[in-house]
């Protein structure tokens, strides 16, 4: 089994780029840090989204549906009068444990069904958040009391979620589960055959993924102070960490961060230009990429890393 | 260094350079649209921040009202600007607008490098009760005035916030109350009609006209006999219509702010041969109008856009007629220009009224302000947390026109009734 | 309120109405789906390309509807088959027996693009014709005419369909390559040319769709990959390739939303559709009408 060491400088680069991020949270203008915060929150939610469609290849179209829970589940504990850490660590563990309670069904399905059924899962939700309206105020959204120091929340609680995210997207790669995700992403009836439960190893990776998304959906509410069916189970919210994951290359460590800070980079000159033809460009992208680099800027051959020189089977 | 380190390095370096660049872009250009490049921030000129939603489902709202402010502050800075008492001269204005694409994340973003980094004077409110909702907090920690341009929810002005104000009237029955009570409560008196069904869908806006129309109802007498909410963007009604079919509502008040839906309606119910003594349909944009074509004939609703009413500051037909060509926008088509030019004047008014530049001088005079706008008076009212009062006017539309009916002092023509039923139409 | 047996049946009908104008969106995609492997995101961008074309032809000529309907699917067959051609051709020889991943990126794309080009050239407003077909009156109900002309128009087109598959050579070699890809290839069958012909089928029925849309409905800009994901749905019910499980599906999909509006109110039908669809694929988790 391949368990290569951490060389002291790889570490370098990942070291500075965080401690250049949290002086950002420090000094950095109020516009910044939003932006910044954007940022590290579709980082951390698209190598969320990673640790099931990379590494098992199993496209969890109705992300959002963790984001949205995590959101809502903070917002509503929040206006009981629980504290932040407490409603947010609540948030997150609602989420995990939905996540695992869906595992039993979701993972009865194929993958293209799976697909389907999460999407199928995020549209109902939103449906069922607007008729509720008395608990969750429907299209009204829940506005949440102001919290002293929210931006310092939001944005440290962004910066750790896209560190560990990533991290955490290592340590699995090269552990026993992450090959036995990567045997089921190959060949799902060989790796059974061969004395692999997929099940327990689907289950794993989902609740991770549902963990994450949560507690970044309730870091979320605490940065708009709002919640909203669409700002959280909407299509911007469900879409965009899928296609930054594929577009900067799905099953690697850095793909999704790469694919995230290309599409919030590119987003923001835009905006600041004109108000057409942003989604032109990012579908010209895509295009050229599926095309081209079917797997993403950091995928397999054909790509980035066979012009940067980098061998085969790494990250 | 070895190949991992590298592959590893060349994406970490074109973050670091983003980030970098994204630290010291401030000091290097001005980023504000359309191509304005200032290295330095002159000190008279007055700065006017807002979002617009150039992008997203709101675009078709209000997406060509940055191209209105940007030329509104062209034409008053050609005849001179504004007159700040504090500087004793006239000083040009200046709109600082970004797109916002519909998102509450982007817009409170952008709320932020307004407030923080162009340093503007005064800002304008973004489109829809969710993003203002979003923004509000935004502006109300940094404490710099800001006028609500499109916010109907009235949880937006309760929110306690010390910096807002809007310029809508918020109360539910706000909408509806001239047709009720002008126009339907003498058919209630003859006896001609007597119930009501309400349809509406699920925002925020729908919400409050619905219940406007259920306090109206009681007070003239309609009694309400079927109530439902859709889904926002619902297109099927052959459920609903069964059931209106066998109950035959005299009045069939309908409030969708999707046109997809409005248009739906109003087709199905000519499939299914419905015609009700009146059709209400609330919000009779120009969206629901053009693929209704002549079937939109009879339906009753409002608007806030009816250009010549009313006037105040830069209100006069001249000078909109002047702002439509410089713009390059037909105004009577944008059904929230009467929202959000009134916030204009008012703007330019508490600017011209105010001891200073200082936020809290300007936010003085606006909740003193007590102004004409081309949509009618528009004062902030404490009592129900500094919304405004403009209402819209009701209208009957014929062949794709909009026929001011109610309040009775501002009608050009008289209300028909009833509506033409489906089979007695060409 | 008394439920009387007309009020159910008016409702079921429309309910098969709206069934119809579905399928009639959908099939088109499952038979790409089926026949090439490409899930074709833009399916739903055709229809809405093709309302928009309606809207602007009627608006500058206005002439007859039906004019419509004749010049519309043969154009989008076009552009289907030079879709084809230029861009999915070279992405399935690339990528061999897996063009679903990549072809997701490519459509999904393409979709974007010609999203915001309409959203540049009409804006992302609703856009529709008003149209004056007298409707069809029946044993005391009145059917509306355009409604009736789109179920018409997909049980033609499915109809046509099966017996294009069943009973002509091409259509058998389009059934051989969904059943079994690399058997149809080692008996020698073209597949190129027949997922060229294919696309081209399923976007002229997408146009067609696209047609109806702009005299029932309306169409905007941001509705097309909606349409799609609605399509999907249809199409995973009634299994990949399988025309005549789409069109059943549609109308299972379109009775469905009718009836509960009738019984529920209109803010269920929305759940209550999609609650059955997620159970019915696990309840069947190869395909719930598959053969």
């Amino acid at each position: 089994m391949n368990r290569p060491s951490v060389k002291c400088s790889q570490l370098i680069l990942p070291v500075i780029l965080v401690l250049l991020l949290s002086s950002i949270g420090y000094a950095g203008s109020p516009y910044i840090k939003s932006l910044i915060f954007v940022l590290l929150m579709y980082v951390a939610l698209a190598q969320a989204w990673d640790l099931v469609g990379g590494y098992l290849g199993y496209l969890n179209l109705g992300f959002s549906f963790f984001i949205g829970a995590g959101g809502y589940m903070f917002a509503l504990l929040h206006k009981n009068h629980l504290g932040v850490l407490g409603a947010l660590s609540l948030a997150g563990a609602l989420a995990a444990i939905l996540a695992g309670l869906l595992s039993f069904l979701l993972f009865r399905l194929n993958r293209a069904y799976f697909a389907l059924a999460t999407l199928g899962l995020v549209l109902f939700t939103e449906s069922i958040t607007n008729n509720l309206a008395i608990i969750t105020g429907g299209q009204e959204g829940l506005p949440i009391e102001p919290i002293p120091g929210s931006t310092f929340y939001a944005y440290y609680g962004a910066l750790s979620l896209a560190v560990l995210g990533t991290y955490v997207k290592f340590k699995v790669r090269n552990s026993t589960l992450g090959l036995a995700a990567l045997s089921i992403k190959d060949d799902e009836e060989a790796a059974a055959s061969l004395g692999v439960n997929p099940f327990k190893y689907k289950a794993q990776l989902f609740v991770v993924s549902g963990f994450f998304a949560g507690l970044m959906g309730g870091l979320l509410a605490i940065f708009s102070s709002y919640v909203h069916p669409e700002v959280f189970f909407g299509p911007r919210i469900t879409l965009l960490p899928v296609v930054m994951a594929l577009l900067g290359g799905s099953g690697t460590i850095y793909g999704p961060v790469l694919g995230a800070t290309t599409v919030i980079l590119l987003d923001e000159v835009l905006l600041n230009m004109t108000p057409y033809f942003h989604l032109a460009l990012l579908g010209s992208i895509l295009v050229v990429v599926g095309l081209f680099m079917p797997k993403g800027l950091l995928g397999r051959p054909g790509s980035l890393r066979r012009v940067l020189g980098i061998p085969h089977g790494t990250a | 260094m070895g190949r991992r380190e590298f592959y590893v390095a060349v994406p970490l370096a074109l973050s670091l350079g983003f980030l970098l660049g994204v630290v010291i872009h401030p000091f290097l250009v001005s980023t504000t649209l359309p191509g304005l490049q200032t290295p330095l921030k002159p000190p008279v000129e007055i700065r006017i921040g807002a979002t617009v939603s150039l992008t997203g489902p709101f675009a078709g709202d209000v997406g060509v009202f940055d191209k209105i402010m940007h030329s509104f502050a062209d034409l008053v800075n050609r005849r001179g600007g504004i007159f700040i008492k504090e500087l004793g001269q006239r000083v040009p204005i200046k709109f600082i607008i970004y797109d916002d694409a519909s998102d509450t994340v982007t817009a409170i973003k952008f709320y932020e490098k307004l407030i923080t980094e162009d340093k503007v004077h005064l800002l304008l409110g973004p489109f829809s009760s969710k993003l203002t909702l979003a923004v509000g907090p935004v502006v109300e920690k940094h404490g710099v005035p800001i006028i609500w341009t499109a916010a109907q929810a009235p949880a937006v002005y309760r929110q306690g916030w010390k910096y807002a104000v809007g310029v809508l009237d918020e109360r539910p029955t706000a909408w509806g109350e001239p047709y009720f009570v002008n126009v339907l409560a003498p058919l209630v008196e003859k006896g001609d009609i007597k119930t009501i069904a309400l349809i509406h869908d699920d925002t925020p806006h729908s919400l409050s006209v619905n219940e406007g129309a259920k306090i109206l109802s009681e007070r003239i007498g309609l009694k309400v006999v079927f109530e439902e909410k859709i889904p926002f963007g619902h297109t099927d009604f052959s459920g609903i219509l069964a059931k209106l079919r066998r109950i035959k509502p005299d009045i069939i008040h309908f409030k969708a702010d999707s046109p997809p839906s409005g248009v739906a309606f109003v087709r199905q119910l000519k499939e299914v041969n419905l015609s009700p003594k009146a059709l209400y349909f609330a919000e009779p944009v120009p969206g629901v109008l053009e693929p209704l074509g002549r079937d939109a004939d009879y339906l009753v609703g409002a608007t806030y856009t009816v250009l010549g009413v009313f006037q105040g500051p830069f209100g006069d037909l001249s000078f909109l007629a002047e702002l439509a060509k410089t713009a390059n926008v037909e105004l009577e088509r944008w059904p929230w220009f009467g929202i959000y030019y009134p916030a204009m004047q008012a703007a330019i008014s508490a600017l011209e009224a105010s001891d200073s530049l200082k936020p809290d001088d300007i936010l003085r005079a606006l909740k003193n302000l007590h102004i004409m706008t081309i949509s009618g008076p528009l004062r902030f009212d404490e009592a129900r947390g500094f919304a405004g009062t403009l209402r819209p006017l009701t209208v009957q539309i014929f062949n794709g026109k909009y026929l001011v009916i109610a309040p009775p002092e501002f009608a050009k023509a008289s209300y028909v009734h009833p509506f033409k039923p489906w089979d007695a139409r060409g | 309120m008394t439920l009387d047996p007309t009020l159910i049946l008016e409702v079921i009908i429309n309910g098969v109405l709206l069934g119809g104008i579905l399928a009639l969106a959908a099939i088109g995609l499952s038979l790409v789906l089926g026949v090439t492997g490409v899930l074709n995101i833009m399916h739903g961008q055709f229809l809405v390309l093709a309302g928009t074309l309606s809207y602007l032809i009627h608006l500058a000529l206005k002439l007859n509807p039906i004019i419509l309907f004749i010049i519309i699917p043969p154009l989008f067959f076009l552009i289907g088959i030079s879709l084809e051609r230029s861009l999915i051709r070279p992405l399935v020889s690339r990528t061999q027996s897996t063009p679903l991943l990549p072809s997701i990126l490519v459509t999904f794309g393409l979709a974007l693009i010609v999203q915001d080009v309409l959203t540049f050239a009409v804006g992302d407003v609703a856009k529709g014709i008003p149209t004056h077909f007298p409707p069809l009156k029946f044993q005391g109900l009145q059917l509306p005419m355009p409604k009736l002309l789109s179920l018409f128009s997909v049980l033609t087109a499915t109809l046509s369909l099966w017996f294009f598959l069943v009973h002509t050579s091409t259509g058998n070699a389009a059934r051989a390559i969904i059943q079994d890809r690399e058997g149809a290839m080692l008996c020698g069958i073209d597949i190129p040319r027949i997922s060229m012909l294919i696309f081209g089928i399923g976007a002229a029925l997408a146009g067609l769709a696209g047609v109806y849309y702009s005299i029932i409905y309306t169409v905007q800009a941001s509705m097309g990959i909606t349409l799609t994901m609605i399509a999907l749905i249809l199409i995973a019910l009634g299994g990949v390739g399988n025309i005549l499980g789409t069109l059943v599906s549609g109308i299972i999909v379109g009775v469905t939303h009718t009836v509960v509006e009738l019984l529920l109110g209109a803010a269920w039908s929305l759940p209550v559709v999609l609650l059955l669809f997620i159970a019915a694929l696990l309840a069947r988790p190869r395909g719930v009408l598959s053969e």
